[in-house]
Order: C-alpha cells, then sequence, then structure tokens
C-alpha cells in the first residue's frame, strides 16, 4: 500500500502525464487546525493554543478519525508576531487579539522558543513521533507582509505602503528576517514551512502593492526554504485573482487559494502548478454532505491531477463531522473518467 | 478661485490623498465664503465617493482608502467649527466588529464613508458586547452595522438580532451586515435587513433602506 507520504511526494515530483497515466488518486486535506481539533474534542481552544502536548494530540487524534493525508500545526495568526514583542491577548475560547502591535521595538528572532514559537514546534516533534514518516506535518509560517502588518498595527502598515516605503521594508526585512530562522526551526522539527499570508490578499491590496512589498520577500522566504531542502505551499486569503500569477511567482510547490472557481484558478497558472483548495468553508459549515461532495467534485474536476483537495480556508468550529466526512469520501471514490 | 473649480479640486485632492491641498482648499473655501456644507459634500465627501468608486473598480485597495479617509478627515477637521447643525440628517448609524472580532478596518472603511455621505455615525469599536448594540437603539440609534471577519464570530449578528426582538426594539432599527465571511443568504437567516459585500455598496444600501 502507498503511504500518505509517498502519495504526496509522488504529487510533488511527477508530471502531469505520468499522474494522469497513473490514475493518479487526490490527496485531501480539509484544513483542520488548533481550534477545530479542540472543539472536536469538546474543549475550550486556548489550552490547543498554549500548550504543545495538548495541541499535538488533539491534532493526531481528529487525523486518526478522519483519516485525511496531511497534517497541519496551525494555532493562531499572532504567534509570531507575539514572540516578536506584539502584546496579545488569548481568550478561553476564541482566537487571540492583538492588543498592542510591537512597532519600533519588534524584537528579531533569538532562540525559537519565545512565547508560543515553542509550543508550536513542541508540537510539531510530538506529531512527528506519533505519526513517524507517515505523512508530512505542515507548519504554519506567516508570510512577511502579514507578519509585518501585525508588528505595525495592520491600518498603521497598509498606510506605511503609500506614506513610506522605506519603513515599510523596516518592517517587512524584520519579519522576513525571523521568518527564515523560525522556517529553519520548523524544519528541524519535523514539519514543512507553510506560508499563510492573509494581509497580502487581494481583497487588500493592489497587485502592484503585491508585486512591490509581498512578492520579494515571499520569494525570498521560498528561496530559503528551499535551499534548506524543503519544499513548501502559500495560503492566501480572499480574492486572489488579480495575483494569481504572482503567488506562482513566489515558487512555492502549492498554492492554496479561498474560494474562486478554480477553473479559471487553475487557467492562470497553468497545468504544473499544485493547487489547494477550495470547497467553501461556509458551505462546509452549513451546507448538506452531498452539496459538499458535489462541490469537492466540482474542484476536483477543474484541478486534477496536481491538486490537494482541501477547504477554501481553514474549518470553522462549527462544521459539522459528516461534512468534513463527505469531502474526504468524495476524494476517496473519485475516479479519472 | 471661482467655487466649483474649487470644489472639484479639493475633490481631487482627496482622490489622491494630497493632504496639504485639502487643508489649503478647505480653508480657501472658507474665506471666500463658500458654506462648509457645501465644502463637505460636494468637495470632500464627494472625493470619498470617488474613492468609493475606485475601490469598487478594483483601481483602489485598502490602503489607498485609508490614506484617502485620512486625507478627508484633515479637511472635515476645518470645516467641522463651520458646519451648521441641520446637515445632520438622514439617519443615526451604529457600527461595530461583534463580540469576539477584532477585524475592524472594513467597518473603519464603512465608517468613513458613511460619514462622507452625511450619515452621523456612533462608532462602538470592536469585540462589542451584544447588550452594547441594544443599548444604542434604546439611545436613539436607527441603523445598526455589524461585521465580522469569521466564521466563528458571524453567529453573534443573529444573536443581537434575538435580543434586539426581546428587548422589543427591532422594529426601531435596521440591521445592516457586513464582512467576508457573511452574505446575502446568511442575512436573511438570521433576520437582518440587508448585506453588503464592500463599503460601496453599504452605502449604496443604506440609501436604497431610506432614500
Amino acid at each position: 500500500m502507498v503511504t500518505k507520504y509517498a502519495k504526496v511526494i509522488r504529487l510533488l515530483t511527477a508530471t502531469n502525464q505520468e499522474l494522469l497515466r497513473e490514475q493518479f488518486a487526490p490527496v485531501v486535506f480539509p484544513m483542520v487546525v488548533a481550534n477545530y481539533a479542540a472543539r472536536f474534542a469538546s474543549e475550550k481552544i486556548r489550552q490547543a493554543l498554549t500548550d504543545g502536548n495538548r495541541l499535538s494530540e488533539l491534532l493526531y487524534h481528529c487525523y486518526r478519525v478522519f483519516d485525511y493525508d496531511l497534517i497541519m500545526v496551525f494555532t493562531d495568526v499572532m504567534v509570531e508576531a507575539e514572540a516578536m514583542g506584539c502584546e496579545i491577548e488569548i481568550p478561553e475560547d476564541e482566537p487571540p487579539v492583538l492588543l498592542q502591535p510591537a512597532r519600533e521595538k519588534s524584537r528579531p528572532f533569538t532562540t525559537g522558543r519565545e512565547k508560543r514559537l515553542g509550543i508550536v514546534l513542541q508540537a510539531t516533534r510530538r506529531l512527528r513521533e506519533m505519526v513517524k514518516d507517515e505523512t508530512f506535518i505542515l507548519v504554519s509560517l506567516k508570510g512577511p507582509f502579514s507578519l509585518a502588518c501585525f508588528l505595525a498595527g495592520p491600518e498603521h502598515l497598509l498606510e506605511l505602503l503609500l506614506a513610506s516605503p522605506e519603513k515599510t521594508d523596516w518592517y517587512l526585512q524584520c519579519a522576513l528576517s525571523n521568518q527564515k530562522h523560525y522556517a529553519r526551526e520548523i524544519i528541524r522539527a519535523g514539519g514543512i514551512p507553510f506560508i499563510g499570508d492573509p494581509f497580502a490578499s487581494g481583497s487588500i491590496i493592489s497587485p502592484t502593492h503585491f508585486q512591490r512589498f509581498a512578492l520579494p520577500y515571499l520569494k525570498e522566504l521560498v528561496d530559503f526554504i528551499h535551499q534548506l531542502g524543503s519544499w513548501t505551499g502559500l495560503h492566501i486569503c480572499g480574492d486572489s485573482r488579480q495575483i494569481l500569477q504572482l503567488m506562482n511567482q513566489t515558487g512555492a510547490e502549492v498554492l492554496s487559494v479561498d474560494e474562486m472557481p478554480l477553473k479559471s484558478v487553475r487557467t492562470q497558472i497553468g497545468p504544473q502548478s499544485i493547487i489547494m483548495g477550495n470547497v467553501s468553508t461556509q458551505l462546509l459549515e452549513t451546507g448538506k454532505p452531498q452539496q459538499v461532495a458535489n462541490a469537492a467534485q466540482d474542484c476536483l474536476n477543474s484541478g486534477m491531477p496536481k491538486m490537494i483537495l482541501s477547504s477554501a480556508c481553514d474549518l470553522a468550529t462549527s462544521t459539522p463531522k459528516e461534512n468534513v466526512v463527505a469531502l474526504i469520501e468524495t476524494a476517496r471514490s473519485w475516479r479519472w473518467k | 478661485m471661482e467655487q466649483d473649480k474649487l470644489l472639484a479640486l479639493l475633490s481631487a485632492a482627496v482622490v489622491k490623498f494630497n493632504r496639504d491641498d485639502v487643508i489649503r482648499l478647505c480653508e480657501t473655501a472658507l474665506n471666500q465664503g463658500i458654506p462648509a456644507d457645501v465644502a463637505l459634500n460636494q468637495g470632500l465627501a464627494k472625493g470619498m465617493r470617488m474613492v468609493g468608486e475606485k475601490f469598487a473598480r478594483q483601481e483602489y485597495f485598502v490602503p489607498e482608502v485609508l490614506m484617502a479617509a485620512k486625507t478627508m478627515y484633515a479637511g472635515f477637521d476645518i470645516l467641522k467649527p463651520h458646519l451648521t447643525p441641520k446637515e445632520k440628517k438622514h439617519h443615526k448609524l451604529a457600527l461595530g466588529v461583534v463580540q469576539g472580532d477584532i477585524h475592524d478596518i472594513g467597518k473603519n472603511i464603512v465608517k468613513v464613508m458613511a460619514e462622507a455621505s452625511g450619515y452621523e455615525v456612533v462608532d462602538l469599536g470592536r469585540n462589542v458586547p451584544v447588550e452594547q448594540f441594544v443599548n444604542a437603539v434604546r439611545d436613539g440609534i436607527t441603523v445598526i452595522g455589524m461585521s465580522a471577519l469569521m466564521t466563528t464570530t458571524m453567529p453573534v449578528m443573529g444573536k443581537v438580532i434575538i435580543a434586539l426582538k426581546q428587548a422589543g426594539l427591532r422594529e426601531k432599527v435596521r440591521v445592516l451586515i457586513g464582512g467576508a465571511p457573511v452574505n446575502d443568504l446568511f442575512a436573511q437567516q438570521i433576520g437582518a435587513d440587508g448585506y453588503a459585500p464592500d463599503a460601496y455598496q453599504a452605502i449604496a444600501k443604506l440609501k436604497e433602506l431610506f432614500d
């Protein structure tokens, strides 16, 4: 039997023609992250965000129950920003809140154990021991642009794009330098750095600004990860239709896209790039299993073979189990026509 | 300078985020005896409407709207002391990001656009408890605008509407909602009066409800 690990490697390395010839089966991963995994075990989410061992157990439990193909260690978007000096609050059962951006006091990376960086790395190491070499463990790494937004405060940084490109670059450099170190630690812990850059969204900044302020830093980060011998992915939330080709230029092996027609995504980025996505998270939360299956079917028909069937963004905590199962089952029973 | 030309320059300065020009032109307008409300509505606010149109056409994005808003407020501060209360027309609008959610950029943009369109806005801020929306209606608010970025917090919007019904205030207020995970269907499900996908359309929706 082909392991999940081998399947993903095949997806990463084989050509389209080879995958077609092999009638390659879809890789599937609904974006189950810390908060969903905590709710799934009927727990409040704070412990999952602050205790590496518990986080690994919760994620492992979901992985075993649903039997999808990848694991993702993602607690929330504030992990790196907090380690670099932003003040945050972690409510008992809600995602963390940014209280005070670090601004000029942003601290560069030192040991990799600051605040919750250590928790994420601990969870990654534990999961690596638990699953051995069964599959890949994706670990969330903020894109430099989004991290810079947290460091400066989002509105402040967005204004700086126009008011002071130099100052913007200062924040971006600071973020990039931290993320390179953190990426190395993620790989050491047995994970794959998986970049999420929610503020670089085409719903927030223009393609011109993406090209000037997000792309070069993403590209340098991706190059660095490649030098360390790892592959990587890039997830950007919101409407990224206008920046898909730029996302592709980062060199990330996997492009994870939010809700948008997958057919046009495929047309824009070409047949060789791996698309991860993109069944509506809202449909997953509120729809019926059959609707989820139909949407997943559409995704596969548009995206295969270079495709990881997934949700458009991370799963809402109240997503019914049956809908997650419907997504996975659709991939398992999908056949080439 | 001719009034029309001055007002056109004022609008253009907002669109180009030219703060110095906005300040200078507002002062000139007042010195020339142009009424403050004319400078506001046909200069600054018109500029902001043009910004909204550019946003809708995806020529402008969030940074541009934020900068234009900042520029508009620089002029607004100059005109404000000279505005007569009669411009406070329309309805009183309370805006807030619902409890548990702190993503307020979208809400802030709606605020700017609403103020530029002449609405009186009470900004309830972010992470706003259900009861605070209800109290706002008790205090005479006639429109509530709620926003949420996260699927985990959007159900709170429904809770606000239920709380309004329980307090017997639902008929006194119109409820509009927005935010990335929200859509028309969700608005109908929770019994809101409308949904808008962006700030520009939020203002159009407000007008549709009342004009």
